[in-house]
This record gives C-alpha cells, structure tokens and sequence, in this order.
C-alpha cells in the first residue's frame, strides 16, 4: 500500500521532539515484581524498543509511562518534568494498543476526531484533519467506514492516526503489530517507522519480536525480571552483548566449552582466541559465546568413529535458508552446535560426515560455567 | 452440492423447533388474534359469526377495562423504569468486580430470581409486609398508607425479578465494554465523564433499552404474583381476563375475554417489534 | 553499557513467565468503589430481608410465642402433598426432554450452519417472557375448545380431551416448553458461545463419528453445566408455575399450595413451602455452576 508522503500535518515549529525519562521504576504485583528498578532514558525523537520474554515487566513500564498504572517507587519525566502523579488523560501523549481498541460505534473519521473534539476543535477542522491523518496512514478515503469492515492492519492505521490526532508528545505502541499477519505487519513497520521520523516523535514501543525490534528501533532496551539487560543500537546489542541473557536472547547462539589459559585468552575448540571484555581467572572453566556465522568447518580426514578431540563432530542437520545453510553438529562432549555456511560449501560437509570447527579469529565473550542461565533463548 | 445438503440437514435439525412454537405458541396466538375480531355465535358459543368486527375490542377499551390497561401500563412503566436503573447500576457493579465466585455466585442467583415470580415471591412478601408481616409495623411507621394489595404494595414487590431480569440482559453487554475503550478515550484526554458520554453510555444504550423493553413487558404479563398480592383489589388486565376465564361466563364476557387477551398480545408484539433491533445492534458492538 | 561483572548474577524471585497483570484503573479507584459497594449492599437487603422475615415468620408464631420449624415438617404430612409432587415432577421431566430434544439440534445447527437464523431463535426466545401466561391460556383454551366442542367422533376431539386428562395432562408440559424455553435457552447459549463447538463437531466427525454419536459423545459432555442449569430453571419454573395450571384447573404443586394454605390453621405452610423451593433450586444451581465453573478455568483468561 503506498503512502503519500506530505509535509507533516502539524507545524514542524512546535518543537514535537521531547525526552523522556524513566528512573528507578518499582511495581510489584503482590508477591510477583513486574518492575524491580527499571531505568530508561529517550532522546528527542528517538524511537525505542522495549524487548523481552514474557513477564518482563515492558508491558507494566509501557502502563506506567502512559499513565494507567502508578510506580511503587521511581520516576516518569517528560523533558524534566514530573509526571508520575499526573493522571492518563493530562499526560499529552499517544497510544496505539495492541488490538480492538477503536471504538465501535464510531466511523475511521469520527475515531481519529475524537481527541480533537475532546478539545473543542470545530466540527469542520475535525474531519478535514482527520482526513489528512488518514491519508497519512494510508486510510485514504475510508473515514466512512466502520472499524468492523476493516481488517486489523487497517484497524491498527486509524489507531496510530487516531494517536497521532493529538499532537502528542510521546508516542507509546503496546505491541501494535502482534495481532496481526505476517505480510502486514512487515508492511506496516515500515510505515509506522516512516511516519515516526517523519513528525519526529519520541516512541517508545513495546514487542516480544525481536526482528521487529531490530529492524525498526533507533535503540532497543533487552529486559529481563524486570531490569534492564542492555539498552543499545541493534548492531551493539547483536554484536557486542553486555550480558549472557542478552547474548543468548538476540539472534543465535553457540556455547562451547573452554578454558582461561591467561588473562585474555582462552581455549576453545583446539584453538586459541583473545577474550573480550571481563575476563575470569586463569584455569577457569569457562562457555565461550560463538555466533553460528562466525564459525567454518574443515573435514576430518579419517572418519574413523565419533571425533575425540575438543571441537571435532558429527553433522546431525543441513536446513537451507537460501544463501547460507544452517548445519546442526554434534560435538564429541554432547553439545550442539549451529554453524551458518555459504550454500554452495554445504556439499563439502554432507550428513553424518565428521567436521573441525573453525571459529573466527575474533575475540569472544566468555560467561562462567555456573553463571549460565536457564532461560530458553527466544530467536 | 454437498454444502446444499449439509443446509438441508441443518434446516431439518432446525425445523422441529421451529413447528413445535408455531403450534404451541403459534395456536393460540392465531386463535387470540381471530376470535378478538369477531363475535361469537351468542347460539353456540363455539362459533363465530363470518365477519371482522372491532365491536369487542372498543368494549374492552372502555370502563373497568380501560382503567384496568391503564393501571397495567402505569404499573408497568414505573416498575420497569426503576428496575432497569438499578438493574443497570448493579449490572456494572458485577461487571467490575473480580471474584470470579461473587460473579458466578451473583449470575445464578440472578438466574433463579428471575424466575422467581408468581405465588412463591407473593407469599413471601406476604409474610414480610403483608397483614401480620414481619416488618410491617416498621414500614407503616414511616408510610402510614402502605399496604401490600395496593398499587404501591404490588410495584415494591415486582422488582424482585425484574432486577434479576434487567442484570440478566445487560451483564453480557456490560461485559464487553473493553478496558481498552476506557483507556484509549484517558490516553486522548477524556475524562471519565466524557468517556461515558461518549463512548460508554452510546455503547450501552441499545442494551440497557432493550433490557428496559423486556422488563416492562415482564411486568405488564405478570398474573400470578398480582393475584396473589391483590386478588382482584387492583385492577391488572391480566387479573380481569383471569376472572373472567375462571368466573361465570356470559356469552358476551367471553368475547370481552378474548379482546383483553388480544390487547395484552397487541402489547407484547409493539415490544418485540421495539427490542430487536436494539437487539442486533448491541450484539453487533459488544459481543463480536 | 555493560554489566559490572558477567559472574553469576542472582536474580531475586523474578516475576514468573505470564505474571498477570490485575485490572487496576488508575482513574478514579476510591469514588468507583464506595458506589459500588454501596448499590450492591442495598440491593442485597432488598433481597435478602424478604427470605429472612419468610423466615421467620414460618419459625415463630407471635399468638403463642413459639418457635418451631414444624411448618416444614407439616408440609411433607399434608394431603395432598405427595400426588402433587409426583404430578408436577413428571411434568417437569417431560417438559424437559421435549425442550431439549427440540433446543439442542435447533441450536447446534444455527451455531454451525445457519449463522442467519440466530436473530429468529432468539426472538423465539423473548416472546414467551414478554407474552402474558394469561394471555396464552386464553389461547390455548380457545384452541381446545375447538376439539372439545367438535362433534365428538372425530381424533381431533379425542385427542383434545387426552390432552387435559387429569391424572397426567399432557397439555401442561406441552405449554410448559414454550415458558421454559428463555431460560433453556439462555443457559444453553452462554455455554455454546464458550465451547469450540466448530472444532470439536469437525474432529468427531472427522474420526467418523455419525451426527448422533458426535452430539452425544463429543458435544453435550461439553455443554454439561449449561443443560444442567437449564434443566434446573426450568423444575423450578413448572414447580411455581401457577397461572396457567390453574386456570386450566390442574393440580400441580403450586396450585396444590393456595389451595391448601387457604384451609390450613396457621398461614405458615404456604411461605415455608415456597421459600423452601426456592433455596432449594438455588444451591443446586450454585452448585452446578460452581461444578462446571471450576472446569472451565482458563478458557477465558486473555491473551
């Protein structure tokens, strides 16, 4: 669906880009802690993404920030300002929810209206900006319309329209694609990111997919029990992961054992790699944080039974992904390994072949043996 | 092909319920419209003579008949008005709450007062403010006049179960105002007053008129519960046809019966024809 | 940003996976809750206080100053009172198998197939409420006029006096079923929309099963509190059912009672039966729905 792209319906003179600040946030459900300490700050205009597994407390801080839930401790401060005390409907800022939220016995026209007419804005300025808006999102022509006769991509243009209506300040999404199918809601991400530099709104936005978080975010903040894990550009926070949850969180990832030999090195997979970042005492047993496309194979020679040495194995799976194919190997000790090749090398290494891993000449992060987590990996 | 038989199955699951009313509620309905309009044979009282007559409807609109429809319209309107507020009020008090057993709890007792009418509500109330009630030196300390076979004894009983009624047909309207309505209209500035007005109150309308409509229509076909209350003190439509039916029958009152009968039916089809589109519409809006 | 050391981090209780989060509308709490209270405290004296003082009146008797609960025995000994019950009973229970057996079809393939036709049942559904009992007698006395006063070789004259046989009227459970019919249907359909009947019919089939064995195996067991409490609305309904059976001049259970509180010595009986019948038909519904509730926790928890 293509989007007009005009100049911005409100004057870009009213300074829309504000900052917003989380600090020190605590919220506690009886005995369970949705928030314990959770600490955020957004640049003007920035957009970011609130990312975790379920439980995480993004939902609960998203609550706090628009005001449908008070903190037991903490702060909430839009360019300053203290807002924690303040009431939903004085806060200045807009929602997009994540599914039927659009009133049902009002036209696409009248929804995106609503805010204005709360504002005493004339009939007839009501519906010449809420066309506009509509256009903006792509609605062109359908404020008639009734939210039953619209599919839920539509629903959720007139939802943003109807948030943006108000000039807000800060633009809040609870999860505004998840309802939806996988076609539209590639297309809309575009669209909403588009639009949100466009007008140059602070958002902040809430969503369990981490492809969407990557892909649409100027920064995305990993949460987990409710802290913050890491809060970062994407490529940071796939790169150069802070803290193991987040390692094993974004993307993929392997764990191989290995060992400190010195400060700054480790062993692993019969090789010697540099240590990136804290390094554990010498002799320390140690996982070592290996991405699947950081990781070659070389042939065995002879397959003479299962590979004895570190880092030798057996490949259990070959799943193409079109350019690269993602092999499954079995290493001597048990563990499992994802390797990511170029598919045209796939024949090399064919099922149940005996392999070497190859880890890239980079420097590793290592997480201590009894510091792993349990938590399941979300790719 | 095949879908046209699975419709000819369905239709055929169907249509034994669909005959069963149009005999036994069809029936007597056709045979309440028909002899209403025309006289009986004052020879054999088992016939009528051939042509449409309004000669027994204009009895029954006059004299004790006219009061009698009169005070079973006003009966009913004041006690359907005053139930559907507090049944609406109450209704959305449910609605909020969150103990599942107290919704549970109050949803079953709703059920079985709602069916609750007739002679077991009219002694009980009998035995709380009737003549050597309970508590009725208590009530006449502040209302001296009240009596339980008068209009207002009969209107403070009634909505005993048209509470339950009016909470009945509501709570799934209630229900189904979503939380996030109520959060999108705070989040775009609205107060809770506006919300209502705009959003809330508009949404329930339809619910809570039709709610109005089946209470009123209720209370308007309650016989037992009047008679028991009453015995004739109170002139209700449904009490005069029930005494004529069961009284001596003179060939005309018999006609007479049948007008007021058709009256009452008159009554119910003006409801029916003013509930279901609120009806449709509420069920559009708030249970999809 | 990174954390201070990547060593073991020990979290505190962390939030369990799908905390819920409770509803808490941080508007206006306070005010919300005091005229909620409020409404549904006075509501609950309006309702409570007539049982009590029924109550009461049928434990204590002011002339003699005594209490006894002997009302309630009274009403098992009463004459009377054993025909009655029996009568109305088996009344009651046909008046529910016919409802069901012409309800449960009729709503399944509305559900399934024809989507259009549910405004029509519902419908169906109102006009008995609204529709004076009264009204209809008048109705149906017309109509078996008709048959009684045909000449009297003719079926439809027997089958008119068969109809209003006084040791088992058959016309009563035949009306009864329309009475009752709001209030089946009302419990049925709240735990049809709950129930994935689409799914469940498909995988019945599916495994090939007939339309006879899927409803009886695979959808009623799912409809269980839903025909429970239908059928106990409507025991309760042809219990107090009085209008027509009287005017029809039967004697079922309610009719029995005027009958009998207007010659008994103390104006007890009548209230006890009938507060009785009423609590009783209460707790067993409580308790079925109390059953069937437990079952079904879960299915309508939100995402």
């Amino acid at each position: 669906m293509s989007v007009t792209v005009t100049a911005p319906v409100q004057d870009a003179s009213s300074a829309r880009g504000v900052s917003l600040e989380l600090s020190g946030l605590h919220r506690s459900f009886g005995s369970a802690h949705a928030l314990a300490g959770f600490d955020l700050s957004l640049a003007p205009g920035e957009m970011v993404a609130m990312l975790g597994p379920s439980g995480c407390g993004k939902t609960t801080a998203l609550r706090i920030v628009a005001g449908f839930d008070q903190p037991d401790r903490g702060s909430v401060s839009l360019d300053g300002a203290d807002l924690t005390k303040l009431p939903a409907n004085k806060r200045d800022m807009g929602m997009v929810f994540q599914s039927y939220s659009l009133f049902p016995h009002l036209t696409a026209g009248q929804n995106v209206g609503y805010g204005p007419r709360l504002r005493k804005v004339s009939s007839a300025e009501r519906d010449k900006q809420a066309k506009e808006l509509l256009e903006l999102v792509g609605m062109g022509g359908m404020d008639g319309r009734y939210p039953h006769q619209l599919s839920g991509g539509q629903q959720q243009r007139v939802a943003l329209a109807r948030a943006l209506a108000v000039r807000p300040k800060v633009l809040l999404l609870d999860e505004p694609l998840s309802a939806l199918d996988a076609k539209v809601r590639l297309q809309l991400r575009d669209e909403i990111r588009r639009i949100q530099q466009e007008f140059g709104i602070t958002t902040l936005f809430v969503t369990h997919d981490q492809e969407e978080a990557l892909s649409m975010a100027d920064r995305v903040a990993v949460m987990r029990a409710g802290r913050l894990e890491q809060c970062a550009a994407p490529a940071e926070l796939y790169d150069r992961p802070a803290t193991p949850f987040v390692a094993q969180f974004v993307g993929t990832m392997n764990h191989l054992a290995g060992k400190i030999l010195e400060p700054g090195k480790v062993r692993v997979a019969g090789r010697e790699l540099p240590v990136d970042g804290d390094c554990p005492a010498s002799g320390t047993d140690v996982k070592v944080l290996l991405r699947p496309e950081n990781l070659d194979l070389e042939p065995i020679a002879d397959a003479v039974g299962t590979a004895d040495l570190p880092g030798e194995g057996q490949v259990l799976l070959a799943t193409f992904l079109g350019a690269t194919t993602r092999l499954t190997l079995r290493l001597g000790d048990g563990t499992e390994v994802r390797a990511d090749l170029p598919s045209h090398r796939v024949a090399e290494f064919p099922v149940g072949s005996s392999v070497r891993l190859v880890p890239a000449p980079r420097p590793v992060l290592v997480v201590e043996q009894d510091a792993e987590n349990a938590d399941v990996s979300e790719g | 092909m095949i879908s046209l038989v699975k419709k000819l199955g369905a239709w055929g699951a169907v249509l034994p319920l669909l005959g069963y009313c149009a005999i036994a509620l069809g029936l007597p309905i056709w045979a309440i419209l028909w002899d209403g309009l025309h006289l009986t044979n004052p020879q054999n009282t088992s016939e009528t003579t051939g042509s449409l007559t309004l000669a027994n409807l204009t009895t029954s609109w006059h004299g004790i008949y006219l009061k009698g429809l009169e005070t079973s319209l006003r009966l009913s309107l004041f006690t359907a008005i005053i139930s559907a507020l507090v049944g609406l009020f109450a209704a959305y008090a449910i609605a909020q709450s969150k103990g599942r057993y107290f919704k549970q709890a109050v949803l079953t007792a709703s059920g079985v007062l709602a069916n609750f009418g007739g002679i077991p509500l009219a002694f009980c109330f009998i035995a709380t403010i009737g003549t050597g009630g309970v508590f009725l030196s208590w009530i006449q300390s502040v209302w001296p006049s009240f009596a339980l076979d008068t209009f207002s004894g009969v209107a403070v009983v009634y909505p005993y179960f048209l509470i339950p009624l009016m909470v009945l047909t509501t709570l799934p309207a209630l229900d189904g105002l979503r939380e996030q309505w109520k959060e999108a209209s705070a989040n775009l500035g609205g107060t809770s007053w506006q919300y209502w007005r705009h959003i809330g109150g508009p949404l329930l309308f339809p619910a809570a008129l039709g709610g109005f409509v089946l209470c009123f229509g209720s209370s308007f076909a309650a016989y037992a519960t009047a008679k028991a209350l009453t015995d004739g003190t109170v002139p209700l439509v449904t009490t005069q046809i029930a005494s004529i039916l069961s009284g001596n029958v003179i060939a005309g009152e018999n006609d007479l019966g049948m007008a007021l009968a058709f009256n009452t039916v008159i009554v119910c089809g003006v409801m029916m024809a003013v509930y279901l589109p609120l009806r449709k519409r509420s069920a559009k809006w708030l249970e999809s | 940003m990174r954390s201070a050391s990547i060593s073991a981090s020990h979290s505190p209780a962390a939030a369990p996976v799908g905390a819920r989060r409770p509803k808490r509308r941080g508007l206006d709490l306070s005010r919300v809750r005091w005229w909620r209270v409020a409404v549904l405290g006075v509501l609950g004296i309006y309702f409570v206080v007539p049982l009590a003082a029924t109550f009461w009146f049928t434990f204590y008797t002011p002339g003699t100053h005594q209490f006894s609960l002997s009302p309630y025995g009274q009403i098992f000994s009463a004459k009377g009172f054993g025909t009655s019950v029996l009568l109305t009973f088996k009344v009651a229970v046909l008046t529910i198998v016919i409802l069901y057996a012409l309800l449960i079809p009729a709503m399944i393939a509305v559900q399934l197939r024809l989507p259009k036709l549910k405004p029509l049942l519902e419908s169906l559904a109102m006009v008995p409420l609204v529709l004076s009992p009264v009204a209809l007698v008048v109705g149906v006395q017309t109509v078996l006029g008709w048959g009684t006063n045909g000449n009297p070789g003719t079926p439809l004259f027997q089958l008119a006096v068969d109809l209003q046989n006084g040791n088992f009227p058959l016309i009563l459970p035949i009306i009864y079923v329309v009475i009752a019919l709001p209030f089946a249907y009302r419990s049925l359909d709240a735990q049809l929309r709950s129930v994935d009947l689409k799914t469940l019919v498909e995988a019945s089939r599916g495994l090939g099963a007939s339309w006879p064995v899927t409803i009886w195996r695979a959808v009623l067991p799912n409809l269980r509190t839903g025909l429970l409490s239908g059928a106990i609305l409507t025991l309760a309904l042809v219990f107090g059912e009085y209008t027509i059976s009287s005017i029809l001049q039967f004697l079922p259970f309610s009719v029995w009672i005027v009958q009998d509180s207007q010659g008994a010595t103390s104006g007890q009986l009548a209230p006890a039966v009938s507060l009785l019948s009423l609590l009783l038909s209460w707790a067993v519904l409580f308790l079925v729905s109390f059953l069937g509730g437990r079952r079904a926790a879960g299915s309508n928890r939100s995402s």
